[in-house]
């Protein structure tokens, strides 16, 4: 947020003066003496404008009158005013400035008495020692005196007038700025307003290399130099900078209370409408960090896009709707998200000739063709759009980002080599030679991605352990650390050390997740844990953490997000525990009301979609066939989700089957060997299918609700087998249960998110494009 | 009384402060008594001074005569105090009060002794028509022959005389010169073409005038007795405190003995300065009481509790105690000097920086650099030191230009035993303290 001027035609400085002159006549009647002080005329009349507009006080009245009249047409005139009055031109006063004062000092009482109601007198700095002494009772019922004179010329060093970008400089220049402004400052005892704002910059370009602890203690300077003068705007926005620095360090709660609480109604009340919104939009990204879209969503559109299409603030505009267009992107609205990007703000970067826009526009159109699964245009929009902008307008972090982006897709492509090429040499040398440790922690998060993904677990681990978290470290962001840590644990986990993975769970996330309030993440975390507890065979220990733990918590934030799905995981256990009507239970008297109350008719569905398959389980047939084709399929129907319409379907095919029977190639269902098979009996190809499960494989998490015996025992074989894999094709619920009970106990507890992850692993493959885009880990 | 509660939300607060009211006694719910929190001080001794003992009984007999100054500082309560004193001495069984407010009722701009002791004969005469005291004709007929010899008959206020008395008969009743002088003050107020030549005729005949005056108080104290409504009338006049320097000069200094020709009681309201600088009490007055501030810290610099009190009572009448946050009161008071309307200032500025909705501390502090702030710039720079030389010393005051024109622009406050303090507030300026280092 920068601190121009757009919608304040005020002195920063007099930002103070005005909110207090502002409170002091809200509602107040009678007589009230608020003594203006300027020193140069034609600011105060822009002043004094700006107090008509806003405080609804009348124009100027001009102390003009011959003094031989004395002061009483003065009064007269005053009198016949009733709202508040702005008096003028004290100085010009034809018997000298002393003598009326001394008038005005002697009718006091009658000026009170004529005019009760707030009188405002702009007295020249230079003449209020005059007022003080020879109007000195006028003076001792000065209500408040607000200071508008234009702060004295002071010195400024070469210093004052450079104008920074933290975000393009390199290193080299941001650290020879930074040695300016250090050298600067050590020569001064007092700092002044002006000081101030290089204290801000110092902070930004501390900030941009990743120094937080320097970039803090420069805010909190800066915010202690303007705690000695009345620049309520400047403050505010010192506040937003550290308010900045603790959403980076995860702190958000703190963040948005700064924001809500000091800077958002000291804009408000000086009208500044630009530092309003663009805070606005700060609570927005928050929110949408903390995964409150709809309220982001809310914010962006009819609060902060609003003020600035009034304003005629164009580009701000643009840029909101691009962020809402991200919005709706995150809420799975891909057209639409694509409509607002493609007609209404690219047209506007090309019309405005901003290429740099333009490509990052295009970049963000490119995010939605991946989700799409058009991966190849993704991949051109990045590498003939984007990257050439940004190396011909020498935006080198753009280029680096960008190429972390394209190494994203080459991942999703299963091109998982070139995309680490991609990453270790276009983009990280980038990064390190700008020192920008947020840019190398995204490209090191991408490597140990795809190691992991190749099952080279070692290495993830040495780059989660090594290059990330000392990063995260560094810069303090609390809450890359702690997602960081549940990274670390997964791998434990895909190493079998499943004390390790689970004690990191407890002892590192958990704790930051509760020090930085993240209900969500902790949420999720702890049923990570709960898992983990489950595939050592404490499962009742595990339910109570759900029970005690998560689910109040869900509860209390009504979140579906966690509370659903965290039912459904208890009934997967209980199902798993062969506790049938326990996990039935759940379903009819947790799941299924919640999502009534939500009027979530999917997760309805697919509840009872569960349910279905328990009753089969339990030999209840009929029963199960009854929901699913009575309150299961019409509502994957009317929803159209194709793909579990047709799940609906097949499932019903198999219930209404006689026989139950394993694939072609399998030798028994009790052998040892067991193979995954598609539906449309073609095998899945087992090098991609590992490599694509590991990708997003430990530590991933996806709540399911149903047990799919078929993608359960495959993901599980796969895992733990590698390669080496046959076919399992339609295998029922209930014969999956018997075999996974066989199993060793770390097979059954892996089922949750190896279903979800299958689910979507089917799906994209049938569009024979690539493997499907690795699950989000929790926050 | 009981009925009152004091404002509860910041906002109504801001409302209800202003600083142009002074409070009528304890029939004003915000008045807080500060006798005792003002030192040694009391009114006992002016009370004394009029026969009136503490239990406001008459003590032997009361003085027929006497011309008694009553100053104190800008802002530190005189004018409240004056109220009270009219509150406490208007009984049947001590004076009959005649009370008026110079600044009010009257031009300060260039007010002289006769301005004022003729409206003082026009409010003396309403007053007593409102309360239904009658005087015979025949002890105002010197008081009616003045106006006639001597307004009415002269060629240049024939015409004014006409207008103030129309609609009156011959009589010289107590509606006649209540109307008359009550007229003949307006005109002098109101800067009216009549005003030199009424002024010029005062003075060149306030012999005449003093006398016939002294003949309607006589009868009119007459009258009070037996209307069984005082023993004997008191003059109490507030505002002259706020002549211009010149003005005051005159009127306390050089006119004393005109202002002494009208033979009565009268307590007149002077500015503090002007005492010191004149030693005013050798100079006609019959004694002079001066309202200290509040005293908040003894001169060894502890705590007086009863001044804390008496303050915080103040502020408690201005704001419910529950908008403030912890210390913040005897923060405020700490830094008032004890100076109970710069307390009130204090409090506005206080509310004009909270941001939440209790004067919380942060504002308290703000407040009290920007209150500092308007000293910084009415004093010079050798101010300071004069300060920091008083604030030092032990005992002796240095009644010098300098500290009288401290004392007058507030920067040096007076506490009881004429001991002098600097303003609170200047002691937190970067100045003073390069001043107090300096000063080794």
């Amino acid at each position: 947020m920068n601190t121009d001027t757009a919608t304040w035609p005020l002195l920063s400085e007099h930002s103070g003066p005005f909110l207090r002159l502002q409170r002091t006549l809200r509602g107040r009647d009678g007589f009230t003496l608020c003594v203006l002080v300027y020193s140069d005329t034609p600011y105060r009349i822009r002043v004094s404008d700006f107090l008509m507009e806003r405080l609804d006080v009348t124009a100027p009245i001009a102390v003009n009158s011959d003094s031989q009249d004395g002061v009483d047409p003065i009064l007269t005139r005053l009198a016949r005013v009733a709202s508040p009055v702005q008096v003028v031109d004290l100085d010009l006063w034809s018997a000298g400035l002393h003598d009326l004062l001394e008038r005005l000092n002697h009718r006091r009482e009658s000026i009170a008495e004529l005019f009760p109601h707030p009188l405002l007198v702009w007295v020249r700095s230079i003449d209020i020692r005059a007022l003080a002494t020879r109007a000195a009772d006028l003076w001792a019922w000065r209500t408040g005196v607000f200071d508008f004179a234009l702060p004295p010329e002071t010195h400024r060093s070469s210093v004052h007038g450079y104008q920074t970008d933290a975000v393009a400089m390199d290193a080299t220049e941001r650290r020879e700025r930074v040695q300016a402004i250090r050298a600067y400052l050590a020569d001064r005892h007092v700092l002044r307003p002006i000081d101030a704002e290089l204290l801000l910059e110092l902070g930004d370009l501390q900030r941009w290399a990743g120094d937080i602890e320097s970039a803090q203690k420069a805010y909190r300077e800066a915010e202690a130099a303007l705690a000695q003068t009345d620049d309520r705007r400047r403050r505010a926005i010192a506040r937003g900078r550290i308010a900045d620095l603790l959403a980076m360090r995860g702190h958000l709660d703190s963040e948005l209370k700064i924001r809500r609480e000091e800077e958002l109604p000291v804009y408000e009340e000086l009208g500044d409408m630009r530092l309003y919104a663009l805070t606005k939009g700060e609570i927005a990204a928050t929110l949408t960090l903390q995964g409150d879209i709809p309220a982001a969503l809310s914010i962006r559109r009819e609060e902060e896009l609003p003020i600035y299409e009034r304003l005629g603030l164009d580009r701000l505009a643009v840029v909101t709707k691009g962020q809402i267009a991200d919005l709706l992107f995150e809420q799975g609205q891909l057209e639409e998200a694509l409509r607002i990007r493609q007609e209404e703000v690219l047209p506007w970067f090309e019309q405005a000739g901003d290429v740099h826009s333009r490509a990052v526009t295009l970049g963000r159109i490119a995010d939605v063709h991946m989700a799409q699964g058009w991966l190849d245009e993704a991949l051109r929009i990045r590498r003939e759009e984007e990257l050439p902008v940004y190396t011909e307008l020498g935006d080198r972090r753009s280029y680096a980002a960008t190429q972390g982006q394209v190494a994203e897709i080459l991942v999703s492509r299963g091109e998982l080599d070139e995309a680490l090429s991609v990453l270790r040499e276009e983009a990280l040398p980038v990064f390190e030679e700008m020192d920008d440790l947020v840019g190398l922690a995204f490209i090191y998060d991408k490597i140990g991605n795809i190691y992991q993904g190749q099952g080279r677990l070692d290495e993830a681990l040495q780059v989660r352990r090594d290059k990330e978290l000392p990063i995260y470290d560094k810069v303090g962001n609390r809450g890359a650390w702690a997602a960081t840590q549940g990274q670390i644990a997964g791998i434990f986990e895909g190493l079998g050390r499943l004390g390790d993975a689970l004690r990191i769970r407890i002892d590192r996330q958990i704790p930051v997740y509760e020090e930085l309030n993240d209900q969500p993440s902790l949420a999720a975390t702890r049923t990570l844990a709960a898992h983990l507890m489950v595939m050592q065979g404490r499962l009742d220990e595990a339910l109570g953490i759900i029970d005690r733990e998560v689910l109040p918590a869900g509860s209390f934030l009504d979140n579906r997000e966690v509370l659903v799905p965290t039912y459904m995981l208890v009934a997967d256990i209980l199902g798993a525990g062969k506790r049938f009507d326990q996990a039935l239970e759940v379903h009819t008297e947790k799941v299924i009301p919640l999502c009534d109350r939500l009027g979530d008719e999917h997760s309805r569905a697919r509840s009872l979609f569960s349910v279905a398959q328990i009753l089969a389980a339990l030999g209840r047939v009929e029963k199960a066939l009854g929901v699913l084709r009575d309150q299961v399929a019409p509502v994957f129907e009317a929803l159209d989700d194709v793909e579990r319409r047709a799940e609906t379907s097949r499932e019903i095919e198999e219930l209404s089957g006689s026989d139950y029977y394993v694939g072609s190639n399998c030798p028994a269902p009790d052998g040892p060997q067991v193979c995954v098979e598609r539906s449309d009996g073609t095998r899945l190809d087992p090098d991609r299918a590992v490599t694509a499960l590991k990708w997003g494989g430990p530590g991933v998490f996806g709540l399911g609700g149903h047990h799919d015996g078929s993608k359960l025992l495959g993901a599980a074989l796969l895992l733990d087998c590698g390669v080496d894999l046959h076919v399992v094709r339609r295998v029922h619920e209930r014969f999956a249960s018997v075999v996974i009970a066989e199993l060793a106990d770390e097979w059954t507890l892996r089922v949750s998110y190896i279903r979800a992850w299958l689910d979507g692993l089917g799906s994209s493959s049938g569009s024979g494009q690539s493997s499907p885009a690795p699950l989000t880990p929790p926050r | 009384m009981d009925d009152y509660h004091p404002p509860s939300t910041l906002w109504e607060v801001n409302r209800q402060l202003h600083f142009d009211e002074p409070l009528d006694g304890d029939s004003d719910p915000r008045w807080v008594d500060t006798e005792a929190a003002r030192g040694e001080y009391s009114h006992g001794r002016l009370y004394r001074s009029l026969g009136v003992s503490a239990h406001l009984t008459f003590v032997g007999q009361p003085p027929d005569r006497g011309y008694y100054l009553f100053s104190g500082h800008r802002g530190c309560g005189k004018s409240t105090e004056l109220r009270r004193i009219r509150k406490d001495l208007h009984t049947d069984d001590l004076y009959y009060v005649v009370f008026g407010d110079a600044a009010k009722e009257l031009d300060v701009n260039n007010l002289r002794y006769h301005d004022i002791l003729l409206h003082f004969a026009g409010r003396l005469a309403d007053q007593l028509a409102d309360d239904d005291i009658a005087v015979s004709a025949q002890h105002l007929e010197s008081l009616r022959d003045w106006f006639t010899q001597r307004v009415e008959k002269r060629e240049r206020t024939k015409e004014f005389a006409e207008q103030a008395r129309a609609g009156l008969g011959a009589e010289p009743g107590i509606p006649f010169i209540a109307r008359v002088f009550g007229e003949m003050s307006t005109a002098l107020k109101t800067n009216s073409t009549y005003k030199v030549e009424l002024r010029r005729t005062l003075q060149n005949y306030f012999s005449e005038f003093a006398a016939a005056f002294n003949r309607f108080i006589e009868a009119s104290a007459s009258s009070i007795r037996e209307a069984n409504q005082g023993h004997n009338i008191l003059f109490i006049v507030d505002g002259t405190d706020r002549l211009r320097d010149e003005d005051a000069r005159s009127f306390f200094l050089a006119d004393v003995h005109q202002l002494q020709q009208v033979e009565s009681l009268f307590i007149y309201c002077a500015p503090i300065h002007l005492v010191y600088e004149s030693g005013a009490t050798t100079h006609g007055f019959t004694n002079v009481f001066q309202l200290p501030m509040i005293k908040i810290e003894n001169e060894d610099g502890s705590r007086n509790p009863d001044g804390y009190s008496a303050m915080r009572d103040m502020l408690h009448r201005r704001a419910d105690q529950a908008l403030f946050s912890d210390g913040v009161e005897d923060y405020l008071i700490k830094y008032s000097g004890g100076h109970p309307r710069e307390l009130l200032r204090l409090l506005q500025v206080t509310f004009s920086f909270a941001e939440g909705t209790l004067f919380d501390m942060d504002s308290a502090n703000q407040a009290v650099r920007h209150v500092a702030s308007d000293y910084r710039r009415i004093l010079n720079p050798t101010d300071y030191e004069t300060l920091v030389g008083i604030d030092q010393s032990a005992t002796a005051q240095p009644n010098s230009p300098v500290a009288r024109h401290l004392l007058y622009n507030l920067a040096l406050l007076e506490y009881n035993n004429f001991f002098w303090r600097s303003h609170p507030v200047i002691r937190t300026t970067n100045a003073y303290r390069r001043a107090l280092a300096d000063a080794g």
